[in-house]
């Protein structure tokens, strides 16, 4: 009893200095951290460019709370870049000149340069997915021109470009497209990924100039590579069928003016047929509830179902308008990136095994396609007419 | 030590124990009976005897403590033996006919009789008689009965208990007006002999968690009892945990619930705290309020309470470890301004925390302890100096003292205090373990603990029943407090002798109505 007493405490006091010999692993305080918010990838003359926007904790006026006003003179920010061969070896000739250890567990961005992404995406992803401190829910979008540039943009209402970015792409004029997201689409058979497509924008007022970020549409991508961009109606188009439907706004020509009309909700249904050997044929059948933002006729009556109905045909047809639109991006470029051969797999898995999987390349810009649209106009604001209407 | 071998070498009287007067009869002759208690009492000024003689009988002597007896009805009962009328001078024919004393015991040996008349007995002698007459007359200064000060309630009875075990057992008994309700009481202590007592409710207690505490509290042997604290560590079953294994209170209805759940209490002389066993963990956050007040009050205090004990025993070391090692832990923009309020902090954040545990918990302390009229001094000291100072001049950042803020308030909540600082003491280890092995550390540390307590065992009742071992019928007064309709039974892991709690005439309340 005693001596098992006796190696207990010496066991004890042997697992207790072991562990001071361990030193601490791999202790690193946050002092010692370079957290990277975002970070940019380019073509370059020797390869690759590879950008960083980092914090600077010290110039973000929180903390010791002595003056508080530090925005005015130096950034909160700063962007390091550096370029290499490959994505890893610009970064890491990027470390030896930096500090603190670049700390890529807080990278919420990952912005691609418009001409790397016509060159290859899935190449560069591989350095992301292949270290466990990268997260795999980072966004991704592709820039227009170099994507240092954009993310230098010098945006005034967040304290960081990453953090614009960022939000922007989770807002609803984007759709979510993280580094998960693009894998798994390049990765099935039957689709392909899109990608958020951004561009810089500059205003120009005295003394108020600034540059934003915007979304202009999608980088539509064929195994790995990006080969065109869907902006406007055919993003909207892409929005739509994509089926992750955010509420969007549109201004829609009905008679001889304009009537601003909000998509609140849009069902969409794609039904694949095949019939024997035949090009497959996609039912495409989109359920929108609608409401009216702003009329610009003052004499519209919506009390009169018919002058209703006017709208909802007129929106009906925008709305196969822009699917068609993005559509005939789509099969020009053979980008599916809506997944339709995914949903020919999932409606008849055998004969997708058998034949469509090795001839979807083919077949999918010969695939036909038909539109329904139904809208129902379910809200027309808080008031029937304009309440600055003469008379009555 | 040079009085001492003095004292043995005379073998004076007075030198002896009471133990040791166990076999000393008391005298038939009065003079004896005087010598010796005079030789006992050398230089003892608060002893009076006083010789006095019976009318028509024979010589009589009293002897009791000043102060501890009354010595008004002292006098009463004298004055009734020297008017004595008729010829009743038999020792019988006195005790029946003639004192006028509620109390009284026949004593024939010292050692009883002591320790009777120490405790405030006024001692009677006759000549002639072979016993001793003690006559119940303790009368001693004590505390009133007020609110007691470290478990105070919003809505819940005022009164704790007092230093006096009469005035204690009283509280109780006025609680519990049964005669099932039992008072075991034993001496213990060599020189104090303090009156110790154990009280149960015969038929609801199990008997043999009875009869072990009190075999346990006749084992010990000690020469002086001052707290009930004294009584709980020589009797608890692992001496070496830092959890508390009984339960202490200073409120007489806390032991009537207790007592009739099964419970056994324990009430010391000189100490408003009585004990309670068995005590688990999940009594930690049991407070008298929750049954007092509407059920779903109680039961989301409780299951705040269990929050504040994570709170308290982990922010710290979870701080530690996602600043150290899990920075990706943080959301995003919260990491930010952690950072840039570490920017100019000089310790890494192990050191941070324990500066600022460790000053805290030197703050609480200090407040305890200094007199009241500084205490504001140390308030102020603290707010200033802790707070503010010390992230104005950075030496620690501002979400490190709204941490230690945390943990403080957090650690506050739990209504045992013992435990409350058992869980306070456990931080730290953890923030050791969390600057050496990250999360990881957190996670064995944890596990440890757990072991731990799933090991520990207070009388027989396992320390974390019933959670583990699992006995879900009782689940209806830990985390939740069912309303007491639905409490009809008393909780099962104590094993009482008589489960039913609420008779099945009852019903209507239960599920008829509702």
């Amino acid at each position: 009893m005693k001596m098992a007493k006796q190696c207990t405490c010496a066991l004890l006091v042997w697992l207790s200095i072991s562990m001071l010999l361990t030193g601490c692993w791999d202790r690193t305080e946050i002092n010692d951290v370079a957290f990277v918010l975002a970070s940019a990838i380019d073509l370059d003359k020797e390869g690759i460019r590879m950008s960083v926007l980092i914090p600077l904790p010290g110039n973000m006026g929180a903390g010791s709370g002595g003056g508080g006003g530090t925005e005015g003179g130096s950034k909160s920010f700063t962007i390091k870049t550096e370029t290499g061969t490959s994505v890893r070896e610009a970064n890491d000739k990027l470390q030896r000149r930096l500090p603190r250890r670049l700390f890529y567990g807080h990278r919420r961005v990952i912005l691609i340069g418009e001409s790397l992404a016509k060159q290859n995406v899935s190449l560069m992803l591989d350095s992301v997915t292949r270290m466990p401190e990268n997260r795999l829910t980072a966004l991704v979008a592709v820039a227009k021109g170099t994507a240092l540039d954009v993310l230098n943009a010098d945006t005034r209402l967040e304290r960081f470009s990453a953090e614009s970015i960022r939000e922007l792409l989770q807002s609803e004029s984007s759709i979510r497209v993280s580094v998960k997201d693009v894998t798994g689409e390049i990765m099935a058979i039957g689709s392909d990924a899109f990608i958020p497509y951004l561009e810089k924008v500059k205003t120009r007022i005295k003394g108020q100039e600034s540059e934003d970020i915007q979304i202009s549409g999608f980088a539509l991508t064929h195994d790995g590579r990006m080969l065109t961009t869907a902006k406007a109606g055919a993003a909207t188009g892409i929005k739509l069928l994509s089926r992750q439907f955010r509420p969007y706004r549109q201004s829609i020509k009905v008679g001889n003016s304009y009537v601003s009309i909000v998509v609140n909700q849009a069902k969409v249904q794609i039904k694949p047929i095949l019939k024997g050997t035949d090009e497959p044929r996609f039912h495409i059948r989109a359920d929108v509830k609608a409401s009216i933002n702003e009329d610009a006729n003052m004499e519209r009556n919506y009390d009169d179902i018919g002058q209703r109905h006017d709208i909802e045909e007129a929106i009906e047809q925008q709305i196969v308008a822009d699917m068609k639109q993005a559509l005939a991006a789509m099969q020009q470029n053979n980008c599916d990136v809506i997944g339709f051969g995914q949903y020919v797999y999932r409606a008849y898995p055998d004969r997708w095994k058998d034949k469509w999987e090795r001839e979807w390349e083919q077949a999918f810009s010969k695939a036909q396609f038909e539109y329904k649209a139904s809208v129902n106009l379910y809200r027309v604001g808080m008031n029937n007419e304009n309440l600055a209407k003469k008379g009555e | 030590m040079r009085a001492k071998g003095k004292r043995q070498g005379e073998d004076r009287l007075d030198n002896h124990t009471i133990n040791q007067f166990k076999n000393v009869p008391v005298d038939s002759d009065v003079e004896v009976n005087r010598k010796l208690l005079e030789e006992l009492f050398i230089d003892s000024s608060d002893v009076v005897i006083r010789d006095f003689q019976i009318e028509n009988g024979p010589k009589a002597m009293v002897c009791f403590i000043d102060g501890l007896t009354a010595t008004f009805a002292v006098e009463t009962a004298m004055k009734a033996l020297m008017v004595l009328e008729g010829n009743e001078s038999t020792i019988d024919g006195i005790l029946t006919q003639t004192l006028p004393v509620a109390q009284t015991l026949e004593i024939q040996h010292y050692s009883e009789l002591l320790v009777n008349m120490l405790s405030g007995d006024c001692a009677l002698f006759i000549d002639g008689c072979k016993t001793a007459v003690c006559m119940g007359l303790r009368f001693a200064e004590h505390r009133t009965v007020s609110e007691p000060t470290t478990e105070t309630v919003v809505r819940g009875p005022r009164e704790g208990f007092t230093e006096s075990i009469r005035i204690n057992t009283a509280l109780i008994r006025r609680k519990i007006k049964s005669p099932r309700l039992k008072m075991k009481s034993f001496v213990i202590g060599t020189e104090t002999n303090t009156n110790v007592v154990i009280t149960y409710i015969v038929g609801i207690a199990n008997q043999k968690l009875v009869d072990e505490i009190e075999e346990r509290i006749r084992n010990i042997k000690i020469d002086g009892i001052l707290e009930s604290g004294y009584i709980e560590e020589l009797i608890i079953d692992e001496g070496y945990s830092p959890f508390p294994q009984m339960q202490n209170t200073e409120r007489p209805d806390v032991v009537a619930a207790s007592l009739l759940e099964g419970r056994v209490s324990i009430l010391v002389d000189g100490t408003p705290f009585a004990l309670i066993a068995p005590f688990g963990f999940w009594q930690w956050l049991q407070a008298s309020e929750d049954y007092y007040e509407e059920f779903l009050i109680g039961s989301f205090l409780r299951m705040l309470r269990l929050l504040a004990l994570f709170i308290a025993l982990l922010s710290p070391a979870i701080y530690i470890a996602a600043l150290t090692y899990h920075p990706e832990m943080i959301p995003t923009s919260l990491l930010l301004s952690i950072a840039a309020s570490r920017e100019a902090i000089p310790f890494p954040a192990v050191v941070e925390a324990l500066i600022m545990e460790t000053s805290f918990e030197a703050l609480r302390e200090a407040g305890i302890r200094l007199p009241r009229t500084v205490g504001q001094a140390v308030s102020i000291l603290g707010a200033l100096v802790v707070g503010q100072a010390a992230v104005q001049a950075g030496i620690v950042s501002a979400a490190m003292v709204i941490i230690v803020s945390i943990t403080g308030i957090a650690s506050f909540t739990l209504p045992r205090y013992n435990a409350a600082i058992a869980v306070r003491m456990l931080r730290f280890p953890l923030m050791l373990l969390a600057s050496v092995f990250g999360l990881l550390g957190i996670v064995i540390g944890v596990i440890a603990i757990l072991s731990h307590m799933s090991r520990l065992r207070s009388f027989g009742t396992p320390y974390l029943a019933p959670v583990a071992p699992m006995s879900l019928a009782d689940w209806k007064d830990i985390l939740i407090r069912m309303p007491l309709w639905k409490m009809r039974r008393r909780p099962a892991y104590i094993n009482p002798e008589d489960q039913k709690r609420m008779s099945d005439a009852s019903k209507r309340a239960d599920g008829g109505s509702r």
